[in-house]
């Protein structure tokens, strides 16, 4: 599990569709039906032939996505949240960071069937201080002072890169010295946007 | 200004971690948190749904912005507690976050707008999903109305699989009320994207694109 930012799929012209058709209209649907929307408004889509369609709608940031987007933001997120909440979104531009980023999602081993929790994690600190890289905790909790497994998906783990395969290299290498007993992660994350990008 | 995040996941220390980087910041509570946003800010044993018992902390730290990270609390109303008690809360009322809470209400919204989506009906009735399902053919998708961790969709290849599905959902009820009514719905290819784009109500403000990679393929 994982996510990566940007999409490459999503091009100028998927974009463009996608606010129009999707967002825009979605909004200006809610707000007729007497359910004006505010918040994070995440659209789940499929793309084919450069046309996307909805598959289905979420109330709230994804999970991992937000890791892999927040890290890009160029800003103070905390003045968009407050601008939505008081109404004001016009008066907001949001800058991102051109380097892309990737979230790879170290889980515990069985996850999403049965797995063990309780084990303790070793290698947060030397990963969080290699270059561009940034550890988010999931299923995690604090055991006498100790970070331990707690749940199914443990950590994501996300960096930032010049390009998107150095930016994979990093959360891998980072992945690498973190170590518990039964950590387990995909290694083909970001493999489809470079297949996309050749 | 203290900011309250709710939610204990990979999310939610995402959110502590960016929000703890604004000047106007002096302190982030998260509720019930995990190690990592224990470490960067203050961790709360609250559950997300313990609406009431978050609206009481909510007042009693004087929480300037509170962010709510997971659906479930969106579902319950948490947007409309908060501020019916006073308090700014940022995320969809109880009303708006019904476009993730029903998968009915949502595809009729979409067909009424005009938005782009795949084909699909409704049904309350089991026998009657499996006649439309048998008119139709496979490759389909049956989905639970509601909430259902994630697991309410069910990618079918055939007849029988999507047969089976619909039983699983409407009537062994494995997601429980959730599965009162099912979607039967066009299975769509291509490659998957999210989009995710603020709102206040009436403008839209797009943050980047963004591809999940799913624990494994089916959808």
């Amino acid at each position: 599990m994982g996510a990566y930012s940007p999409a490459p799929v999503v091009t100028k012209e998927v974009f463009d569709q996608v606010m129009e058709e999707v967002m825009i209209r979605t909004v200006n649907a809610m707000a007729s039906e007497g359910r004006p929307y505010k918040g994070v408004l995440y659209a789940g889509l499929m793309i084919e032939d450069g046309k996307a369609r909805v598959l289905e709608f979420n109330a709230r940031y994804g999970d991992p996505e937000a890791q892999p987007l927040l890290v890009r933001v160029d800003g103070d997120i905390v003045e968009v949240m407050e601008a939505v909440v008081d109404e004001r979104l016009d008066e907001i531009t949001l800058n991102w960071h051109d380097s892309p980023s990737i979230c790879v999602v170290m889980a515990s081993e069985g996850y999403p069937g049965s797995y063990e929790t309780g084990k303790v994690i070793t290698g947060i600190e030397e990963a969080d201080a290699m270059e561009g890289v940034k550890v988010f905790h999931a299923g995690t909790a604090l055991k006498d002072g100790t970070i331990v497994t707690a749940g199914g998906r443990v950590l994501g783990v996300t960096a930032l890169g010049d390009d998107i395969p150095n930016a994979i290299e990093r959360a891998y290498r980072a992945c690498d010295v973190i170590k518990w007993d039964g950590a387990y992660y995909r290694r083909d994350i970001g493999a489809k946007a470079i297949k996309f990008l050749k | 200004m203290k900011v309250l995040i709710v939610g204990g996941g990979g999310r939610e220390h995402s959110l502590v971690w960016m929000v703890n980087q604004s000047p106007k910041v002096e302190m982030v509570f998260c509720a019930p948190g995990n190690a990592g946003t224990a470490i960067e800010g203050e961790n709360v044993d609250i559950d997300v749904e313990d609406i009431n018992g978050l609206v009481e902390f909510g007042k009693k730290e004087v929480i300037g912005l509170t962010v709510v990270g997971p659906e479930v609390p969106l579902t319950l109303g948490i947007v409309d507690a908060f501020e019916a008690a006073g308090l700014r809360i940022f995320g969809a009322s109880k009303k708006a976050a019904e476009i993730e809470g029903s998968k009915v209400f949502t595809k009729r919204l979409m067909a009424k707008y005009n938005v782009p989506t795949g084909f699909f009906e409704v049904f309350d009735s089991p026998d009657d999903a499996r006649a439309y399902i048998k008119e139709v053919g496979t490759p389909i998708v049956v989905k639970a109305d509601g909430l259902a961790a994630g697991k309410g969709v069910i990618v079918c290849q055939t007849v029988q699989e999507a047969n089976e599905a619909v039983h699983i959902i409407m009537e062994e009820k494995r997601f429980g009320d959730a599965g009162d009514r099912v979607v039967v719905e066009e299975f769509l290819t291509g490659e998957e994207a999210s989009f995710l784009a603020f709102s206040d109500g009436k403008n839209v403000l797009p943050l980047a694109t963004s591809q999940d990679h799913k624990p494994n393929l089916r959808r």
